[in-house]
């Protein structure tokens, strides 16, 4: 399918969003065909592949909302790298979607226009905050498409929508063009139906760029080159015991997750059991850096260069607080207050500089660890894809949905998630992590157990690829 | 359990320049005490004092040449909600007496 031409198959994609995405509302925006087709090379590496793009990167010339108010009719001027490169390969970039505003949550509830929903389940959530390009591609609606994550927010919705989402190590892919949440843990994700496609789409977008000084100089593999089913000779696998152990997972989750262990040892891995204490730790690291640099980064949208001004306001000062009290929904408010809070004069120390140096031993931890194993082996939430508004009343337990995906951005390393079957009817997924720059082994053992099971084969009932 | 001062709250959204009802004030302290006594739990962490590597590090990323890339002055201001020429148009910092703006 991949070689029909290009022109077939932006049109198939949208006529496939136009008669099903009414449902879900994984888009905020799904292109014209035409300028479609004129952004992008008509060959390269991803010639034909259709992508939709978290509104959270910004594509030249098309609206990058956040899906928030204070952006909603805002223009990009420039292409993220990501985006010039995914171009530059043939890559159909169909539109934009909705996500949690400024990638703030974790069900694409605090998008400021629309609800999506799971394709598997319309009344569940599909995770977040990349809800939108998660269930596009759970749904059929398009091939791949780019997250991002800065908590978990591209493995999370992958686990709970059935697909593989994964999390670069950190400086793996440019941030260029990724408007900022916590710029520390930020790292464009990827979401794909299989793995192949997830290396196929990271080989175009990782490696260096000038324009982002965190990237990294190591060089970028042939991720697909290790791909023919076989796992590493020796593969040793570290399951965290305290993250399958943990309070609050779902029993049968933990089952489905055993069942793919089991499928590891019988592809020829080693398990051994062990324990990561400070990954207990990582949610709340996670609360207070995140709102931290949130607070930071968040304070340039003041209605001066962009967003919309207040007709109202009667000086500068109240320009900026009705910009950002008009602009900004109830969680990033909440999070902008709490970033300040922990990073004010008398709080500092308590909390900011505290979380940094647990942090710091979170990473030391990692590291001790794969001097024993490959790959560490983890769920990715503590249950499948929840009910609308389940957590209205309590945003903490929200929040814990980054319990398990959180360390990996904290430590800086590589996460993979993979879809392990379903539960109560919904699909279910486990995470596997590795060391700075193994992605070709995360890749290389999650398709061994992608190909020996026949999970990315299934679609949601009245999706899949048209 | 954290305590969050209400007052203290208030001069915490004038620094965020965000503007909350007294309702949404109680509201936003319970959440910030339900999430200061969460993270309470770091103290537990044998690295939790160990600020020495923060001071120390050797890991920044480097710096690039500051250099000066021609940028069209109509893109930057294209999405500028007020604009004169080529500037953006900001409104009056200091008031004039009696005439409001």
């Amino acid at each position: 399918m991949m070689h029909d031409n290009p022109r077939a198959r932006v049109l198939r994609s949208k006529k496939n969003f136009e008669e099903h995405d009414k449902t879900v509302k994984s888009a905020l925006e799904i292109f014209e065909p035409e300028s479609i087709l004129e952004a992008s090379r008509s060959d390269g590496d991803l010639a034909g592949m259709t992508l939709l793009i978290k509104d959270n990167i910004v594509q030249r010339g098309r609206t990058a909302s956040c899906s928030s108010k204070i952006l909603e009719h805002y223009k990009a001027v420039y292409d993220a790298t990501a985006i010039t490169r995914l171009k530059n390969q043939g890559a159909l970039l169909m539109g934009r979607a909705n996500c949690d505003e400024f990638a703030m949550g974790s069900s694409t509830e605090t998008s400021a226009f629309q609800l999506t929903a799971n394709p598997w389940d319309t009344s569940c959530v599909p995770g977040g905050s990349s809800g939108g390009s998660i269930a596009a591609v759970a749904a059929g609606f398009v091939d791949c498409a780019l997250g991002s994550e800065t908590g978990g927010s591209v493995r999370q919705p992958a686990a709970f929508c059935g697909i593989v989402g994964l999390k670069p190590t950190y400086g793996r892919v440019s941030r260029y063009g990724l408007i900022a949440y916590g710029s520390s843990l930020d790292q464009i994700g990827i979401a794909s139906k299989t793995v192949r496609d997830n290396a196929r789409v990271l080989k175009v977008i990782a490696g260096l760029d000038p324009l982002d000084a965190t990237t990294s100089t190591n060089p970028v593999p042939d991720y697909e080159q290790k791909l023919d089913g076989a796992i590493p000779q020796g593969l040793r696998i570290g399951v965290i015991d305290n993250a399958m152990n943990a309070e609050g997972n779902d029993p049968e989750m933990v089952v489905a997750l055993n069942q793919a262990l089991k499928r590891y040892e019988e592809l020829g891995a080693k398990i051994v059991h062990l324990s990561l204490p400070t990954m207990d730790l990582g949610a709340a690291v996670y609360f207070i850096v995140s709102r931290a640099e949130a607070t930071s980064n968040l304070a340039r949208f003041d209605g001066i260069r962009y967003g919309s001004r207040p007709a109202d306001a009667e000086d500068l000062t109240d320009v900026y607080r009705k910009t950002r009290t008009e602009g900004f929904g109830p969680e990033v408010k909440r999070r902008i207050m709490i970033g300040n809070y922990v990073l004010s004069s008398g709080y500092a120390d308590q909390y900011y500089k505290k979380a940094k140096a647990v942090q710091h031993g979170m990473r030391l931890e990692f590291l001790k660890a794969f001097e024993q194993v490959d790959v560490l082996f983890a769920p990715v939430a503590p249950t499948g894809a929840f009910k609308f508004h389940s957590f209205d009343e309590n945003r903490l337990l929200m929040d814990l949905q980054d319990y398990f995906t959180a360390p990996a951005n904290l430590a800086g390393i590589p996460a993979l998630a993979i879809p392990c079957g379903f539960v109560k009817n919904m699909p279910v997924g486990f995470q596997l992590m590795g060391a700075d720059f193994t992605e070709d082994i995360l890749y290389q053992v999650a398709y061994a157990y992608e190909s020996s099971t026949t999970w990315h084969t299934m679609w949601p009932k009245g999706f899949g690829p048209k | 359990m954290a305590k969050v001062d209400r007052a203290y709250l208030k001069t915490l959204a004038d620094m965020s320049h965000l503007h909350f009802s007294d309702e949404e004030l109680v509201s936003l302290g319970n959440d910030i005490e339900s999430v200061l006594s969460y993270v309470e739990c770091l103290s537990q962490s044998p690295y939790a004092q160990d600020m020495q590597h923060l001071e120390n590090r050797t890991d920044c990323a480097p710096l690039r040449q500051d250099e000066v890339v021609f940028t069209n002055p109509m893109d930057i201001l294209c999405d500028a909600p007020d604009v004169a020429e080529n500037f953006f148009i900001v409104p009056s910092i200091i008031k004039h007496e009696g005439k409001g703006k």
